[in-house]
């Protein structure tokens, strides 16, 4: 993966970060939660992990030792479909193109829809 | 908490309709009922209801989801307000879940649950019969059948499946039970299986056009409370 690429989404990850800590913060418990994006490469080639955090967002080129409350793998299609505003996250759920491995998805998956929103916005910026 | 299942094996007879009469006449009665569309493949129940979103879509103390507000004001929860016209196409893990999730984590403040579960006898509805039995919660089965053979043989394969369950059947309802072009009725199979057959006429609803066609045989006032005492009373 280029280091381009790591650059922008880190710097989108950051302004989408910005965006929803505010929110998080008003309610303590919904803060301690994290979350950690897999985004699958074509070919499988690989992958890159967007780490969620109260302290904020890491992108990373290899997985993070974590327990995350919420656990989501995508591939970069879909996940770069969803940036462009081309897929819906609620439909991408609906046809099991995000998967989720960690339990309780559907209670957590407020935590997602927040981040996926935040870096939508952030790219209107 | 006690779980009321409704439920048929054929599609169309009217399981949500009566499924959400039930939960609406029973919390018109007094009951603190609240009702859950299992139906995760086509829901629907939010058309009869009306319900209102809760504001915050999560109560953080209790680690719970909030359910919705229905019209009349029992707590509600479907799928549909978060893949709205969407056709889920789950595996068997994220199904289950999700169904786990919609059963143990809303907040549903009720004595009474109604379910409406989808039509078949397959991984929806087993996911969610075993989800209850295994937290050892009591259940109640209502099935739905319709004058004619295939809703007829959908019903006797619910009873089948509550029955292999273990889940006791409160009621058989004959939805549409006047309708003059069906004939074929399941009060013969009811009796000789002791079950409590509850007869539901063709009704004329609110939000039903006028049609001259078919307005001598609507019923307008029909009277629920025979059926929410047979499922709710002890």
């Amino acid at each position: 993966m280029s280091n381009k690429l790591l650059e922008l989404l880190k710097l989108l990850s950051e302004k989408a970060w910005e965006r929803i800590k505010d929110k998080l913060n008003e309610h303590p418990e919904y803060a301690k939660r994290t979350l950690l994006l897999k985004i699958k490469l074509a070919k499988g080639i690989g992958a890159f992990y967007l780490h969620v955090t109260p302290d904020g967002v890491k992108v990373l080129p290899t997985k993070p030792k974590t327990n995350a409350t919420l656990v989501v793998s995508m591939p970069y299609s879909v996940f770069s479909g969803i940036l462009k505003k081309q897929i819906d996250p609620d439909y991408a759920v609906s046809k099991g193109w995000i998967t989720f491995e960690t339990k309780d998805w559907f209670y957590h998956y407020t935590i997602l829809r927040e981040y996926l929103e935040g870096m939508i916005e952030a790219i209107g910026d | 908490m006690i779980y009321i299942l409704v439920h048929s094996a054929k599609g169309g007879v009217g399981k949500t309709f009566i499924a959400c009469n039930l939960t609406k006449h029973a919390w018109k009665k007094g009951y603190n009922v609240a009702l859950l569309d299992l139906d995760i493949h086509n829901p629907c129940c939010h058309i009869y209801v009306k319900p209102q979103k809760p504001k915050e879509i999560e109560d953080i103390y209790s680690q719970k989801l909030n359910p919705y507000k229905a019209e009349d004001g029992f707590n509600f929860f479907s799928l549909i307000y978060h893949f709205p016209e969407y056709g889920i196409t789950w595996d068997e893990e994220m199904t289950a879940q999700a169904i786990d999730v919609m059963l143990n984590k809303i907040k549903w403040g009720a004595d009474f649950l109604v379910i409406d579960l989808p039509p078949g006898t397959d991984r929806v509805v087993q996911t969610a019969i075993r989800n209850i039995k295994e937290k050892g919660k009591r259940c109640k089965g209502v099935v739905v059948a319709a004058p004619n053979t295939g809703a007829i043989l959908g019903a006797k394969r619910a009873i089948d499946v509550l029955k292999t369950e273990g889940i006791e059947i409160a009621a058989v309802v004959e939805n549409l039970s006047d309708f003059p072009l069906f004939n074929e009725h399941i009060d013969d199979f009811c009796k000789q299986n002791g079950y409590k057959l509850i007869k539901v006429p063709c009704l004329k609803t609110d939000d039903m056009a006028s049609n001259p066609l078919i307005e001598g045989f609507l019923t307008r006032d029909y009277d629920w409370s025979e059926l929410v005492e047979v499922v709710f009373g002890e």
